[in-house]
């Protein structure tokens, strides 16, 4: 019998062993003397209790608002007035037939696909780089990681000055000084979006590589080596160990970073505030305009009743499809 | 957006009950430091204020420190829980969540259309204090609602024109004052190789509303009156000022599509620090950090043709409902005491709206005369209460055309259509 074997056949008998006694000690007894509901319910109660905190807590912060900003959003209610007149759809039709109001919604679903798509393409390579052994590993690692690590707004406004249209931004100084022209960079309506994609994905690269980088220290190196033996190439190594052992770290990741892109609103806002003109309004600062600054809450409420729609339908398939990835292999 | 840009918006409501108070502008402030002072230093009547004043400000706690420093060393033993949001949108965002939570401070800044609030009742009618009852006419208008003043402000500030006057005086330039002279100024420095105006991503803004305010506001200062009762409409009164922005400034190459990405700092750079830009628009609080620039020399002018753009300043307000009323009444009283005027006119460069006596610097005299003569005004005081709703297309459509992505046809045209939902409000 391999070495394998024996150890998948004592696994089996110790958990056999221990299931068995359990069920001799506590719930057999249980289920010989109680209805079965009963004992359901009182095997689950230490765990309902152990619950219970975090779940009056969910629903006060979470549920509740939930709730009350789709009430809202049949609304015109204005966030001062206590009398507001129920509108019904309009709310809901003026969100789906206005340009102005459509358009982040459409910007920040193309930006919640890029980004962590760019991201998991960086940073799976980056995490197999940083997990090989060099002298300069640990500085890198923290290199890379800095930039997850510093505020959204200071990373904002440092890129706004590097990334200036002026003659004073760090690369169009730098152009000029090779003799090139300057360019727009954020001034430009059709590239500005582009640049903040490439700041959010320069800034999250290093915290989901360093995600990996744990899923890939729990490889066994017994295995790379021998595919190593067995004349495996450092692609088949990659494509055929190292991936599938990285899928659950990658569900998470990518889940992570879909509901992260669709709520981003400080970076951009420290970059462009929403400029040039609309250019880079993503969901979340259009919401806060039209609700809080232009006191449409009932029009706001719609936006976000629908957002958070948008944002448990992406990340639930997402998460369901990513899992049947992990279960395959 | 530009600092000048968020004052706009963010007393353009306030200043929009002067016009109804006052008749017009012209009278509106007039005799601001003509009388002597009337109110005394409340030293006296300290006695008994204690407790915790909660206030939210939109001054910094380093900049309204000297403030807060007078107010305690007059009522010593009440404690400031001071809470700051940076204006304007922040702030406006921060005082309407609390407004709707029924949460407000027992004192805060007011800049949102007064009428708002004062109509739900969360505000304290302050028309009896004696120090809103010196405030000049324009002062306590800017502020009145049925009958009561809802907030005490006793400053106003100025928008004009800082100009470098060596390069003038080098070049043989006259300042202008005319529209047309304006441009060919902004032409001639260009042409020698200069900057004629110090321009940033939201000065396209401020430019259409200059322009508006020097023409049509000039000829007719009630074309905007009914812009929210349908009698009117932006393609009407504000087309052509866009269409002027788009010609003389974007089409002649003044402001260049780079300039989207500048912010006031880059302005600065340019006029304050290379000294390579004439002139550079920005309120009167502008003039603190440029007066620590020793080797420019710095001059103020009003805007060409249309004085100076100004307003009363966002003021302070009590809650109608204050966890320490003495404490708020008490901020009221030192507010107003003559220490605390004095202090108030110093940390915002500002013109005040009581008698007081009070120094500003040589260079902003220009602005105090033309203030006190009431030769300021807001264009867009008829936007009131839905200023920000207005000011959220035109300030990123004005920058749309510089980068040709709309036409002052179709901003003009998509401003009607944004207040056509408006009008059943009004």
């Amino acid at each position: 019998m391999s070495r394998e074997l024996l150890r998948d056949h004592w696994r089996l008998r110790v958990n056999t062993d221990t299931k068995s006694r359990l069920q001799g000690r506590d719930f057999g007894r249980l289920a010989r003397t109680q209805p079965p509901y009963l004992a359901r319910w009182r095997r689950n109660v230490p765990f309902t209790v152990f619950i219970l905190p975090a779940l009056i807590v969910y629903s006060i912060v979470v549920i509740l608002p939930l709730i009350q900003t789709f009430r809202y959003s049949f609304t015109n209610y204005d966030g001062l007035s206590p009398e507001y007149d129920f509108v019904g759809l309009e709310n809901y039709r003026k969100v789906l037939s206005s340009e102005q109001l459509i358009e982040p919604f459409i910007r920040t679903i193309g930006f919640s696909m890029v980004v962590p798509l760019l991201v998991t393409v960086m940073a799976i390579p980056l995490a197999v780089v940083l997990n090989g052994r060099f002298k300069t590993r640990n500085f890198q690692r923290a290199s890379f990681f800095l930039p997850s690590v510093l505020s959204a707004l200071f990373l904002g406004y440092s890129w706004t000055f590097i990334l200036s249209s002026s003659k004073y931004g760090m690369i169009n100084a730098l152009l000029e000084q090779f003799g090139f022209d300057r360019q727009l960079l954020l001034a430009d309506s059709d590239l500005a979006m582009w640049l903040i994609v490439l700041v959010v994905v320069w800034s999250q690269v290093g915290w989901h590589a360093a995600l990996y980088l744990a899923n890939l220290q729990t490889i066994d190196p017994a295995l790379l080596e021998a595919a190593d033996i067995d004349g495996a190439s450092a692609f088949q190594r990659f494509r055929f160990i190292t991936l599938p052992h990285l899928a659950p770290a990658m569900t998470v990741s990518v889940a992570l970073l879909i509901i992260g892109s669709l709520k981003v609103f400080d970076l951009p806002l420290a970059m462009t505030e929403g400029g040039p003109g609309r250019s880079t309004i993503l969901m979340t600062q259009s919401i806060i305009i039209q609700g809080l600054s232009s006191s449409r809450i009932g029009l706001a409420s719609a936006m976000s009743f629908l957002f958070f729609l948008v944002i448990a339908v992406i990340t639930f398939t997402q998460v369901t499809l990513m899992s049947r990835y992990e279960d395959e292999k | 957006m530009t600092k000048l840009s968020k004052s706009l918006l963010a007393t353009l409501a306030a200043f929009s009950f002067v016009a109804a108070a006052c008749g017009d502008d012209n009278d509106s402030s007039s005799s601001v430091t003509e009388a002597p002072p009337e109110t005394e230093a409340p030293a006296e009547a300290d006695a008994g204020v204690s407790g915790t004043l909660s206030m939210l400000s939109w001054d910094n706690e380093e900049r309204m420190q000297p403030l807060l420093d007078g107010f305690a060393e007059m009522f010593p033993d009440v404690e400031i829980e001071f809470s700051h949001a940076p204006p304007v949108d922040t702030y406006l965002q921060r005082l309407t969540l609390l407004a709707g939570a029924d949460d407000l401070p027992d004192v805060f800044n007011v800049t949102i259309p007064i009428n708002k609030l004062a109509k739900q009742g969360l505000l304290a009618d302050l028309s009896d204090l004696d120090g809103v009852q010196v405030l000049s006419p324009a002062h306590s208008g800017a502020f009145a609602y049925d009958g009561g003043v809802y907030s005490y402000s006793p400053t106003t500030w100025a928008g004009g024109i800082f100009y470098n006057k060596d390069l003038f005086e080098d070049n043989g330039i006259a300042l202008p004052t005319t529209v047309d002279e304006y441009v060919a100024v902004i032409e001639e420095f260009n042409a020698l190789g200069l900057q004629g105006l110090a321009l940033e991503g939201g000065s396209l803004f401020d430019e259409v509303m200059f322009h508006y305010n020097a023409t049509i506001h000039q000829s007719d200062p009630d074309a905007q009156a009914g812009i929210y009762t349908g009698e009117t409409t932006f393609v009407e009164t504000l087309q052509p000022s866009i269409e002027w922005v788009q010609e003389e400034l974007i089409d002649s190459g003044i402001y260049k599509e780079e300039f989207l990405g500048y912010t006031y700092d880059d302005r600065i750079q340019c006029f304050a620090v290379e000294m390579t830009c004439a002139m550079l628009k920005d309120g009167s609080w502008g003039y603190g950090g440029l007066a620590e620039y020793e080797d420019l020399n710095l001059g103020w002018t009003e805007m060409p043709n249309s004085g100076s753009l100004g307003a009363v300043s966002p003021g302070w307000s009590m809650s109608s409902t204050p966890d320490n009323e003495a404490a708020a009444l008490a901020w009221f009283e030192y507010l107003s005491s003559n220490e605390g005027l004095a202090t108030y006119q110093a940390i915002g460069d500002s013109f005040m709206g009581v008698p007081l006596d009070y120094e500003v610097p040589e260079v902003m005299e220009p602005a105090r005369e033309a203030i006190e003569a009431g030769r300021f005004n807001l264009a867009s005081v008829f936007w009131g209460n839905e200023a920000a709703i207005t000011f959220g297309v035109l300030f990123p459509g004005m920058q749309e055309l510089a980068s040709g992505d709309t036409t002052p046809a179709e901003l003009a045209a998509l401003l009607d259509e944004t207040n056509a939902e408006l009008i059943p409000n009004n």
